[in-house]
């Protein structure tokens, strides 16, 4: 599939394949939000803010034999604002592909690094021993000190087929608040201020959670290996009772992004109650997976064998998901960030439509006058 | 004695926080319980206004960022909701005259007029937009713009700031009629005629004996907004009067 090449004008200007429970595929506006979703049910978004993660710098000269080695840090997870995991990268830019840039420099644990002329630094706490990029940072100072630097120094994570370097402001969701997310958590994007409150007069409950979603590629197919890595979620209380109190009225739960469904799905399994809740989530979803909370997905368009994927598949078989890319495909759809969206039900909703469906349909037949069955 | 918060405002973003009306209000939110993020663009300014915060026992953070500056916002909304919590509050002070002496308008560089709706419009417009969708969401909150009379009369030297603060108003108003059961506050205050230095800069020869203390302003501000309890549209000029019986210690 085609990727979008740049933001769009308007957030809100994206096409929806949306899969009705019936499984049933459609090409729709964001507008099906409106129309699909009613009073009592609930759209869990997430709002954590993007960090600008890639971070400029150089190993400080005692780390490596030599004068300071210049090399580009990603941030690719975080446990507490002052504790990474990275990847490293030699000198070169996002224009050039993973593999012909130039390797970067071997670092030892105690190594440290400095990026905008000292304004941010850091000492490597660990190495991975899958691969030597792969390290855990510790930034020096307070949180408040970090993040300020972090901001300072740090540009977004570009990607090599958007056209132009994004800015901060382009990989943000309009409510997005606390910066813990690597990577944008895009199938917020979309959401105007204008969709959010066509929601909200329809009488749909949008709450928000945040989850510090990681990176989900890294071009480095050992890493990627291991991805997703922990993330950072928080649900507070008055999150968990909006969305039970719909539950228990008949509510659907739909999850903005796969990062929400594995925010609420940590939550389910957890034996947090009625308080805030706070973890470092390792949970993953495949096709053997039984959703406890989530009734549906809005999605960006994934491409297989990722674990965006592999989450896919505990909504739908993984033949249907291929020909969804198949159609996104033939339709021109895009995928990637700023790229087109899916709707997806639970399989369990999608048995239980297709159950009743065929119920209704025995009881018609049975019936010598018709009669309407209603759900 | 820190008191409770007994409302809902518990974190406050207050620009032109280094002196002034701004920095008078933050301390008296502060003393009311409200955890307070301090913006100026004068960086040891602002971290000695956020140490006094602290020492009187208030919860003060301080951001040396410059609201004229785009991408200054995006940064600082984030660091606010991280390290205080997502804003409840956000009081739009900071604001620039131009250039002092003021010129009349027809002797007004045209990049001196940019840069004064940078400031006092553009950068309220930018900061608001990263706020009210939040707050939306959690169906309260609150953003007041300070503005003045001089949006409202014409005084020859003032057109630049006037023309601001006249935005500024129905900058308010509009996005009050975007939000309309949002829960979400859009108020604009014309403060009176302050004895601070924007004013020595203005008007240097005004006598301060007639000018009112910021800090009686301030606390009148504080104690009105923490009653907001609905989602209120409204532009407050209070009386001599009114500061008097509300504001006072």
């Amino acid at each position: 599939m085609k990727a979008a090449v740049r933001p769009p004008k308007r957030r809100d200007l994206r096409r929806v394949v949306w899969l009705d429970e019936t499984g049933h595929a459609t090409l729709r506006g964001l507008d099906a939000l409106q129309t699909e979703l009613g009073p009592g049910d609930v759209l869990v978004v997430n709002d954590a803010a993007t960090l600008p993660a890639s971070l400029v710098g150089e190993v400080l000269p005692g780390s490596v034999t030599g004068a300071r080695v210049p090399l580009e840090v990603r941030l690719m997870g975080s446990s507490t604002t002052s504790d990474y995991e990275a990847i490293l990268f030699g000198e070169g830019s996002f224009r050039t592909k993973t593999e012909d840039r130039a390797l970067p420099p071997r670092l030892a644990v105690g190594a440290r690094l400095a990026f905008g002329s000292g304004r941010l630094s850091c000492r490597v706490l660990e190495v991975s021993p899958s691969s030597p990029r792969r390290v855990t940072l510790r930034f020096d100072g307070s949180p408040e000190a970090v993040l300020e630097g972090i901001f300072a120094v740090g540009r977004p994570i570009q990607y090599a087929h958007l056209e132009a370097p994004l800015a901060l402001w382009d990989v943000q969701t309009i409510y997005a608040g606390r910066p813990w997310a690597m990577e944008m958590p895009s199938a917020g994007h979309p959401l105007s201020y204008e969709t959010l409150r066509a929601m909200q007069a329809r009488g749909v409950r949008v709450v928000p959670i945040t989850v510090g979603s990681g990176i989900s590629s890294t071009g480095d197919a050992a890493i990627d290996a291991r991805l997703p890595l922990g993330e950072r979620v928080a649900i507070s209380r008055t999150a968990q009772r909006t969305i039970h109190e719909a539950r228990e009225r008949g509510g659907r739960i739909i999850a903005v992004g796969t990062s929400v469904v594995r925010g609420l799905e940590s939550y389910a399994r957890s034996s947090v109650h009625d308080e805030d809740f706070e973890t470092i989530t390792h949970w993953l979803a495949d096709r053997d997976t039984e959703l406890m909370l989530v009734d549906g997905l809005l999605t960006g368009m994934h491409v297989d064998g990722t674990s965006h994927f592999r989450l896919l598949e505990a909504f739908a078989p993984r033949r249907h998901l291929k020909r969804f890319a198949r159609l996104a495909d033939a339709l021109g759809l895009l995928e990637h960030e700023f790229g087109d969206l899916l709707f997806l039900p639970t399989r369990a909703r999608a048995k239980e439509a297709r159950l009743n469906a065929r119920a209704r349909s025995e009881t018609m037949r049975a019936c010598k006058t018709t009669r309407s069955a209603h759900l | 004695m820190k008191a409770k918060p007994n409302t809902s405002i518990q974190t406050a973003l207050v620009t032109g926080a280094s002196r002034g009306l701004g920095r008078a209000l933050a301390g008296e939110l502060a003393r009311r319980g409200v955890r307070v993020a301090l913006v100026g663009r004068d960086e040891a300014a602002i971290r000695q206004a956020a140490d006094e915060i602290r020492a009187e026992g208030g919860e003060a953070s301080a951001f040396a960022v410059d609201i004229g500056k785009k991408e200054q916002i995006h940064p600082l909304v984030y660091r606010v909701n991280e390290v205080l919590g997502a804003p409840d509050l956000v009081v739009h002070n900071a604001s620039s005259l131009g250039p002092v002496p003021m010129p009349l308008l027809s002797d007004l560089d045209c990049e001196d007029f940019s840069e004064v709706l940078e400031v006092n419009l553009l950068g309220p417009f930018r900061l608001t937009k990263l706020v009210a969708p939040a707050m939306a969401l959690r169906g309260r909150g609150a953003v007041v713009f300070v503005s003045s009379d001089a949006a409202t009369s014409a005084y020859p030297g003032w057109g630049a700031y006037g023309v601001s603060k006249a935005a500024l108003d129905h900058l308010a108003r509009s996005f009050a009629a975007e939000h309309r059961g949002s829960g979400v506050s859009f108020i604009a205050i014309d403060p009176g005629e302050m004895d601070t230095q924007m004013h020595r800069d203005a008007m240097p020869e005004s006598d301060p004996s007639t000018l009112r203390r910021p800090e009686i302003v301030a606390a009148y501000l504080a104690e009105q907004l923490l009653q907001v309890e609905r989602e209120t549209e409204a532009r407050w000029s209070p009386s001599d009067a009114e500061l008097m019986a509300r504001g006072a210690a």
